[in-house]
């Protein structure tokens, strides 16, 4: 196949199996969900997102990360910095800030999954090259921007359900252990319990989105090749083979939500380009361990520092 | 591939078609219709409203009715009607002779499956606001009634 250099756009519908609850805050017991103002109509109106923050964590970098700490067979043994960078961008941490070049081009050629999401050596930052958009909820007040972004062809012109129709509530019930029958056979020093002692049963509830409600999202690659474009599709079936979840609660079962991805003007054989993708990370993952701990030299601890 | 990859429009239509809206109503006139429609209904609970349960909880009753109603009904018309009568402890006798209710039967036979669905899901969205002006409604009621007895 030919490794070509491309500019892709990846358009994906995501499918709630579970109420969906990304949040954006609390109101006294009660947790709400992340909703963007958007103006519909002359008004404005609030509507579910997922921030393309959490698209981007979850679906790439977590997943991605994971298999190459696997892959490089570093588990247990990972600096804290370069469990920073691998999983969460890096930081600066340096009070100098440089450029170097064949740094960057080091670490591009080595690491595809961060020559797409960019992050943070310890004195310089490397942009990425995936831009994430952000989840719009698919709906009449979104249709109009949803449409913005999809091709012609596949433009919606048919009329959506309001948003409102997708929002509904969970309620969840934490019990009290002073509530178990015959406690005195299980806890130590109840006697001092009183009967009349109200009981701290809590009842903590919140907005969802609805099961079955759908998003629209996508990925936009600036001049990547096979094996970068390889290395999203890869990350992204990772985190849909290990019960992809989206946003908070999914301790609870929330979440669980499926990718559908448009292959639209990508003509190129996306399986064949996981291949390659994971034939570079086996050929190099000794050449990947090696620039990590340069890049991110372990700290001594202790005990290392008495005995050298 | 655990990923779904959908290839063509045809494909993306099909995946797109749980949201597609084939019943909401959003013309203002009827959202007004609707509006008026329910609060006519619920002013009328307190009629037929069980002899058996404790006049105080009234309102509270009827409240709660609307809402578990609307929870259980799936969208159906009708149920939704029963549920609200059932959760009241409505008498039988009195909801079957009842002119006022007879006619809003009658009146929302004739409609669409949107029109209903709208009226379920205005009930279920502003249960606080229809019960607040059904109140306002059958305490008008009674007054008129009041007056007239006094003529």
């Amino acid at each position: 196949m030919e490794n070509k250099i491309r500019t892709y756009k990846i358009y994906c519908i995501l499918e709630t199996l579970s109420p969906l609850t990304h949040m954006m805050g609390v109101s006294g017991n009660e947790s709400l969900i992340n909703r963007e103002p958007i103006i519909y109509k002359n008004r404005k109106v609030f509507v579910p997102v997922i921030s393309g923050n959490s698209i981007r964590h979850r679906m790439i970098r977590s997943a991605g990360s994971e298999y190459l700490v696997k892959q490089m067979e570093i588990d247990g043994k990972l600096g804290l910095d370069q469990l920073d960078f691998m999983f969460y961008g890096g930081r600066l941490c340096e009070t100098k800030t440089t450029t170097n070049i064949s740094k960057i081009a080091e670490m591009e050629e080595l690491f595809p999954l961060y020559r797409l999401l960019g992050g943070s050596l310890k004195n310089q930052i490397i942009a990425g090259s995936l831009d994430v958009w952000r989840g719009l909820l698919i709906c009449e007040e979104n249709r109009k921007t949803i449409n913005e972004y999809l091709p012609e062809e596949y433009k919606i012109t048919n009329k959506l359900l309001p948003a409102d129709l997708f929002i509904g509530n969970y309620q969840y019930t934490r019990g009290d252990a002073r509530n178990i029958r015959n406690i005195s056979s299980i806890a130590d020093n109840v006697s001092s319990l009183d009967d009349r002692e109200k009981s701290n049963l809590m009842l903590y509830s919140g907005q969802q989105v609805n099961r079955n409600s759908l998003f629209f999202h996508g990925f936009s690659t600036k001049h990547i090749s096979n094996i970068e474009i390889g290395c999203l599709f890869h990350s992204l079936q990772l985190w849909s083979e290990n019960c992809s979840t989206v946003g908070g609660m999914a301790a609870k079962g929330h979440g669980r939500v499926i990718i559908n991805c448009i292959m639209h003007d990508i003509d190129i054989d996306i399986s064949e380009c996981i291949l390659l993708y994971i034939e570079h990370v086996k050929k190099n993952k000794e050449k990947m361990v090696k620039w990590l701990d340069a890049n991110f030299p372990k700290k001594k601890n202790k005990g290392d520092i008495l005995d050298g | 591939m655990s990923i779904i990859l959908i290839k063509n429009q045809g494909e993306f239509r099909k995946k797109l078609a749980c949201c597609f809206d084939s019943v909401s109503i959003t013309g203002e006139e009827k959202k007004e219709e609707i509006k008026e429609k329910c609060i006519n209904f619920i002013s009328f609970l307190p009629i037929v409203f069980s002899d058996d349960l404790e006049r105080k909880t009234l309102w509270d009753r009827i409240s709660n009715g609307i809402y578990s109603a609307t929870t259980k009904c799936d969208n159906d018309f009708e149920k939704f009607i029963n549920y609200v009568l059932e959760y009241i402890k409505a008498d039988a006798a009195k909801v079957a002779s009842n002119k006022e209710f007879s006619d809003f039967l009658t009146y929302t036979v004739k409609q669409s499956d949107e029109w209903k669905i709208a009226f379920i899901n205005y009930c279920q969205t502003k249960y606080f606001i229809v019960v607040t002006y059904a109140r306002q409604k059958w305490e008008e009621k009674k007054a008129e009634k009041g007056k007239d007895n006094g003529k």
